[in-house]
C-alpha cells in the first residue's frame, strides 16, 4: 500500500472493499515503521487507509468517529512506543483519548474492538503488516458497520426566507437596539450585532447574513428575546439562516473537532444498534412500554455519551439518568425507557443540519408510538425544548412533555428530603428558562429539599448563559461569560451552583480548569448538577456519590 | 358643598365620575349651562394626576397654580356637587334617565365642621408612619392625614387601614383631644346616596402609572437610584416630600448627571402594551429641563426610542431642549441597567448607533418614563356602569373616529386618560366636548320622552 497517494483517491478505489480499516500512523515511528513494510515487500491486506499525523497524540476522538461515519470497519491508531514520543507525552494522550473513545464505541452498539492502539517503532515493518493482517481477519468475522460513507452533508432543504422572516416577527423591528444592548456576546464582541442582522434581513441582504461568520457566534440564549420590546423572534430566526447557510456550506468553529455532532449524525443510521440497556442501573424500577396513558416515558438523552467524552472533568454526569430514575421511583413513577432511543438531534437543529435533524425526529417519534408513550420526561432542558418546541415542527407530535423539575415539584411532599439549610444558588439553563419559562419549580424543590437558596445578580429571566450552545464557537467570549458567571455566583457567599443542565454543567466547570486570568478564589465554584443535589438531598445517594438504592 | 338648584335650569342632572382636570373641566362646563352636576371622586381630594406634578408642557408653567383655582371653583360652583371618597355602586336606568347609587366611604371627619387645620394631623401617634401615596410614596403622613397641600375640600381624612383605633388598637387618640370643632367622629359609617334624575354620565377616571418593578432588566425597586417619573415629578415639586431638591437616596447628594429612559413599559409587547403614551418624549424633556432650572451644571441623557413630539410648539420644545438646556438626546432603548454597588451610581448599556456598539453610560440617578394604564379596579367601575373596556382596559369607545367620547352604553361617555394616554390639553379638551354631548344627549332623550325641560318652559 502505498503513502504517496493523495488524500481521497484510496478511498475511490476502496470502494466496496469490506472490511475497511483507517490506520491513523504518527510521522516519526509508526508511519516510518509502514513505509518500512512497503519498500520491504511485505504482504499484507490493501484494505487500509493510512493517514500520516505528526503524532498519535492529534488523533481527536472526533477523527475516529469521522472514520467510522465514513464507512471504516475498524480503525487503527499507532504511534511510537511508550517514553518513544518525539513529543514526550503524545502517545500517552492516545492511550487515554483511544480507551474513552472505545467506550464510546460500545456504547453505539459499534464494539470496543473496532478500534484498535498499537506502538509501532520505524524498524517494525513487520509488526505493521502483521497488526493490519490479524485485524482484518479480526473485522472479518464481525458484522459490517451500518454506515455507508455518511458525509458531513450541507441541507439538501431549502428554508424560505422570506417566510422565515414573517414567521419570526422581523418586521416587528423598531431598530432601538434593545437586543444588542442586552446581548452578552455583542457586549464581548463589537463586531457582533443582533440588531443590525435583522436589519440585514430586513434589506432582505440574504447572503450576507448566511455567509457572516458572526451569524454562528449568537448563543440562541434568548437574552435578545427576553428583552425585546416587539417581540422580534431573533432565536428561531437564527435557526432557520443556520439551515439556510448550511445549504451553501456555511458553519461555524465547531467545538471539540465536531466528536458530539457526528454522535448525533451516527445516531440518524436507521441499523445502529445501541448498547443502553446498561445505563440505568437495574435495581431501579423502569419499564419497557407504556401501561396506561399516565404513564411517563423518560428521555434520557446523551448523558452517557457525556459521560464518557468528559470524564476528565469528573462530574459524574453519566449518573443523571440514574438520579432522575431513582427520584422518579421515588414519587412514585416508573418510567418507561427505550433501548433504541435516539439523540433528540438539538445540536444538529441549532448546527443547521436540519436534514439529519429530521432524521431523528422520525425515528424517535416510531419509537415513542411503538413504547404508546403519551408523556415524557427529561432531565435535559436541551431534550426538553427540542421536543416541546421543534419536534412540531417536524413532524406529527402530540405527546405531552415535562422537565424532571416540573414532575417532581408537583409531588414534592412524596420525595422526603432531609432539610440541611445548605446556602447554594441556582444556574437556570437558557433552554430551560427563558425558552420555556421554567424557573419556579427548580426553586421549588431547591426550598423543599431544605437549601438557601441565594441568587445571582442576573437570575430567572435575566440569568446569563454558560457561554456555548450546541458546541458551536467555544472561544474568549465564551470563557469571559463563563468566569463572569463563577464571580457572580462566588458573591451570592455560596460555594455551590447548581444547575438542571449537564451542560451548563460542563462548562462552567471547564471554565475552573487550567490556568486563569483572574484569581482561582474568585469563581472557584463547585458545579453539582440538579438531580444528584435532589438525589442527595432526599438520602438516594450519600453526598460522596455512592448509592444506596 | 353647594346645594342644588340655585342656579338650575334644566331637570336633568349629569354625573361625573372622577375629579381630575378632565372631569374638573366637564363638570364646570356644565355647570355653567344651568345644569344640575354631581361629581364623584374616590379620592380624598379631587385634582387627579394634575395636581401633584410639578410643572406642565410645552409651557413650563406651574401646575398645581393652574390647576388649584379650577379646583376650588369646581368645588364651590353652586350647580356642582362634588362627593369625595366616594365610589358609583349601581347604575340602573337608560340615556335621559339613569339611577345611580353612590357609597361615600367614612372620613371619620365631619366634612361640615372641619376645617383644614391640621391639628390632627400634627399629633397623631403614627404621624409620619406611612409612606404618602400622593408624593408617590416617597413622603410621609399619619393615619390622619391630607393627601397634599392644596387639596380640595381641605378636609382631612383617617385611614381605615392605618389608624389605630379604627383597627380597634390601643390609642389614645390625641387628635380627638387637638381638634377645636370637635370633627373626628370615629362612629362613621358609609353611606349610600341615590341619584334618581341623572340624564348622562361623563366618566374620566384618568390614569396610573405602570409600575416597571417586572422589567426587571432596569432595576427599578432593586437599585437605590432610579425613580420613575411621576416619582421625579414629586422630588423636583417644591411642595413634594425634599421641598424640590433632587437628591439621591444613599448618600442624599444631588446628582451630576442623570439618565431618561423612555418606553418603559410602553410600546412594549412584553407587557401588553402595545401603544404609545403620547406624552413622555414631552414629560421627559419638561424634567430634564426642570432639572437644568434647578441645577445648571447637571447633565441630562434621554434615551429615547421614537421622538414623538407632535403638535405645535413640541418639536420647538424638544430643540430648546436640545439647545438651550443642553439636553442630550441618544436614540436607543438600553438593554439593561447595572449598579455599581459601591458608589450607587448606575451604569446604562445601550446599542450606541453612532459608533455601533454596545456602549455603557455611568449616571448618578436614573428616571424611567414609565407607560400610562387606566386607573386599577377600572373593570369593576366598567361592569357597574355596562360599558365596554378594551384589551388594555382603556374604556372603549363607540367610533373612534366620529363618536370619540361616546362610550358602549348609550348616554355615558368616556373623557380624558381613562380612554387613551393623553396629554392634560387634550384631557381638557375632552372634557368640555362630553360637557357639550352630555348635554345634547339630555336634550334629545327629554324631547323624545315629550318632557319639557325647564330652559324651554
Amino acid at each position: 500500500m502505498s503513502a504517496t497517494k493523495r488524500k481521497g483517491e484510496n478511498v475511490k478505489e476502496m470502494e466496496g472493499i469490506r472490511p475497511k480499516i483507517v490506520a491513523f500512523c504518527c510521522n516519526w515511528c509508526a508511519y516510518a515503521g509502514a513505509d518500512l513494510a512497503g519498500v520491504s515487500r511485505m504482504q499484507y491486506p490493501a484494505n487500509v487507509e493510512i493517514i500520516r499525523t505528526m503524532c498519535s497524540g492529534r488523533i481527536d476522538p472526533a477523527f475516529i468517529l469521522r472514520a467510522f461515519e465514513m464507512g471504516a470497519d475498524g480503525v487503527l491508531v499507532a504511534g511510537c512506543h511508550e517514553a518513544d514520543c518525539h513529543y514526550i507525552s503524545g502517545n500517552q494522550h492516545a492511550r487515554k483519548r483511544v480507551e474513552s473513545t472505545r467506550e464510546l464505541l460500545d456504547l453505539l452498539g459499534l464494539g470496543a474492538e473496532r478500534l484498535m492502539l498499537k506502538w509501532i517503532n520505524a524498524n517494525e515493518g513487520g509488526v505493521f503488516a502483521e497488526t493490519i493482517t490479524k485485524f482484518t481477519e479480526k473485522l472479518k468475522g464481525m458484522k459490517n458497520t451500518p454506515f455507508q460513507n455518511v458525509r458531513e452533508r450541507k441541507n439538501l432543504s431549502e428554508v424560505d426566507f422570506q417566510q422565515l422572516v414573517k414567521n419570526t416577527g422581523v418586521y416587528n423591528c423598531l431598530e432601538c437596539g434593545k437586543c444588542t444592548a442586552s446581548c452578552p456576546v455583542a457586549r464581548r464582541d463589537p463586531n457582533f450585532s443582533p440588531r443590525r442582522t435583522i436589519e440585514k434581513a430586513l434589506e432582505n441582504l440574504v447572503d450576507e447574513i448566511e455567509t457572516d461568520r458572526l451569524l454562528w457566534s449568537c448563543l440562541t440564549c434568548k437574552m435578545c428575546e427576553q428583552r425585546c420590546p416587539s417581540g422580534v423572534q431573533y432565536c428561531e430566526f437564527v435557526q432557520g439562516a443556520r439551515a439556510e447557510a448550511r445549504r451553501i456550506n456555511q458553519t461555524g468553529k465547531i467545538s471539540h473537532s465536531g466528536v458530539n455532532l457526528a454522535i448525533q449524525r451516527m445516531h440518524g443510521v436507521q441499523d445502529l444498534q445501541q448498547n443502553r440497556l446498561g445505563i440505568i442501573d437495574n435495581k431501579l424500577k423502569v419499564k419497557k412500554k407504556a401501561d396506561s396513558k399516565e404513564d411517563f416515558l423518560y428521555f434520557v438523552g446523551c448523558a452517557p455519551y457525556y459521560q464518557i467524552l468528559y470524564s476528565e472533568l469528573d462530574l459524574k454526569v453519566g449518573e443523571i439518568p440514574n438520579h432522575t430514575v431513582a427520584l422518579l421511583n421515588r414519587v412514585g413513577i416508573q418510567p418507561v425507557i427505550l433501548a433504541n432511543e435516539r439523540c433528540c438531534g438539538h445540536d444538529l437543529l441549532w448546527n443547521g443540519d436540519i436534514d439529519s435533524f429530521a432524521q431523528l425526529v422520525g425515528m424517535n417519534l416510531k419509537e415513542f408510538k411503538k413504547a404508546g408513550a403519551s408523556k415524557i420526561v427529561t432531565s435535559c432542558p436541551e431534550c426538553y425544548r427540542t421536543l416541546r418546541l421543534d419536534y412540531p415542527k417536524f413532524g406529527r407530535f402530540d405527546l405531552e412533555v415535562k422537565h424532571i423539575s416540573e414532575v417532581l415539584a408537583e409531588r414534592a411532599g412524596k420525595l422526603k428530603f432531609k432539610s440541611n439549610g445548605e446556602k447554594v444558588t441556582l444556574q437556570d439553563p437558557c433552554r430551560l428558562g427563558r425558552h420555556l419559562g421554567v424557573f419556579k419549580p427548580p426553586r421549588d424543590l431547591l426550598e423543599a429539599a431544605g437549601a438557601e437558596l441565594v441568587e445571582m445578580e442576573h437570575h430567572g429571566p435575566d440569568s446569563t448563559c454558560c457561554g456555548v450552545a450546541a458546541w458551536v464557537n467555544c472561544g474568549m467570549c465564551s470563557k469571559s461569560m463563563q468566569l463572569q458567571r463563577l464571580r457572580e455566583a462566588r458573591i451570592t457567599g455560596a460555594r455551590k451552583i447548581i444547575t438542571p443542565c449537564l451542560k451548563c454543567s460542563i462548562h462552567l466547570t471547564c471554565a475552573q480548569t487550567g490556568e486563569l486570568p483572574i484569581p482561582r478564589e474568585e469563581v472557584e465554584m463547585e458545579v453539582v448538577d440538579f438531580t444528584r443535589y435532589l438525589a442527595e438531598a432526599a438520602g438516594i445517594i450519600s453526598p460522596n456519590g455512592g448509592g444506596e438504592g | 358643598m353647594a346645594t342644588a338648584g340655585a342656579n338650575v335650569l334644566h331637570d336633568k342632572e349629569v354625573m361625573v365620575i372622577g375629579g381630575g382636570v378632565c372631569g374638573i373641566q366637564a363638570a364646570l362646563d356644565l355647570a355653567d349651562k344651568g345644569f344640575q352636576v354631581r361629581m364623584v371622586e374616590r379620592e380624598p381630594t379631587i385634582g387627579g394626576r394634575m395636581a401633584i406634578l410639578d410643572k406642565v408642557f410645552p409651557t413650563n408653567d406651574c401646575s398645581i397654580c393652574i390647576l388649584a383655582p379650577k379646583m376650588i371653583m369646581c368645588y364651590n360652583h353652586p350647580n356642582i356637587d362634588v362627593h369625595t371618597y366616594a365610589e358609583v355602586k349601581k347604575v340602573e336606568g337608560k340615556a335621559g334617565n339613569f339611577n345611580v347609587t353612590v357609597l361615600k366611604k367614612p372620613r371619620y371627619v365631619k366634612e361640615e365642621d372641619c376645617t383644614g387645620c391640621g391639628d390632627c394631623m400634627e399629633v397623631c401617634t403614627l404621624k409620619g408612619q406611612f409612606p404618602n401615596k400622593w408624593d408617590a410614596n416617597l413622603g410621609r403622613r399619619g393615619a390622619v392625614y391630607m393627601p397634599f397641600l392644596q387639596a380640595v375640600p381641605r378636609i382631612a381624612v383617617v385611614s381605615e387601614e392605618d389608624c389605630l383605633t379604627l383597627r380597634k388598637e390601643k390609642c389614645k387618640m390625641p387628635c380627638v383631644r387637638a381638634c377645636q370643632r370637635k370633627a373626628l367622629d370615629f362612629k362613621q359609617k358609609p353611606v349610600e346616596i341615590k341619584f334618581d334624575r341623572i340624564g348622562a354620565i361623563i366618566v374620566a377616571t384618568g390614569l396610573e402609572e405602570y409600575d416597571p418593578s417586572e422589567l426587571s432588566e432596569y432595576g427599578y425597586g432593586r437599585f437605590t437610584n432610579v425613580v420613575t417619573a411621576m416619582e421625579y415629578e414629586r422630588l423636583i415639586n417644591a411642595s413634594g416630600p425634599t421641598g424640590g431638591h433632587v437628591h439621591r437616596f444613599n448618600d442624599h447628594e444631588r446628582p451630576r448627571r442623570m439618565g431618561f429612559i423612555q418606553c418603559v413599559g410602553a410600546r412594549d409587547l412584553r407587557v401588553d402594551h402595545p401603544y404609545c403614551c403620547s406624552v413622555c418624549c414631552m414629560y421627559a424633556t419638561k424634567d430634564a429641563m426642570l432639572a437644568r432650572e434647578h441645577y445648571p451644571d447637571i447633565e441630562s441623557y434621554i434615551f429615547y426610542t421614537d421622538m414623538r413630539a407632535f403638535g405645535k410648539g413640541f418639536d420647538e420644545y424638544i430643540r430648546r431642549g436640545r439647545e438651550e438646556y443642553g439636553i442630550k438626546y441618544i436614540r436607543a432603548k438600553p438593554g439593561e441597567v447595572t449598579e455599581d454597588p459601591e458608589t450607587k451610581n448606575l451604569f446604562i448599556w445601550y446599542d450606541d448607533l453612532e459608533s455601533g456598539r454596545t456602549r455603557s453610560l455611568e449616571v448618578e440617578f436614573l428616571v424611567l418614563s414609565t407607560a400610562f394604564v387606566p386607573y386599577s379596579g377600572v373593570e369593576n367601575l366598567a361592569k357597574t356602569l355596562g360599558v365596554e373596556v378594551d384589551q388594555y382596559g382603556f374604556f372603549k369607545v363607540k367610533d373612534q373616529l366620529l363618536w370619540p367620547l361616546d362610550s358602549t352604553r348609550e348616554g355615558i361617555l368616556v373623557a380624558g386618560a381613562c380612554q387613551n394616554p393623553m396629554d392634560v390639553t387634550d384631557a381638557v379638551q375632552q372634557g368640555g366636548g362630553a360637557a357639550n354631548r352630555a348635554a345634547e344627549i339630555i336634550a334629545l332623550a327629554s324631547e323624545g320622552s315629550g318632557e319639557k325641560s325647564k330652559a324651554k318652559r
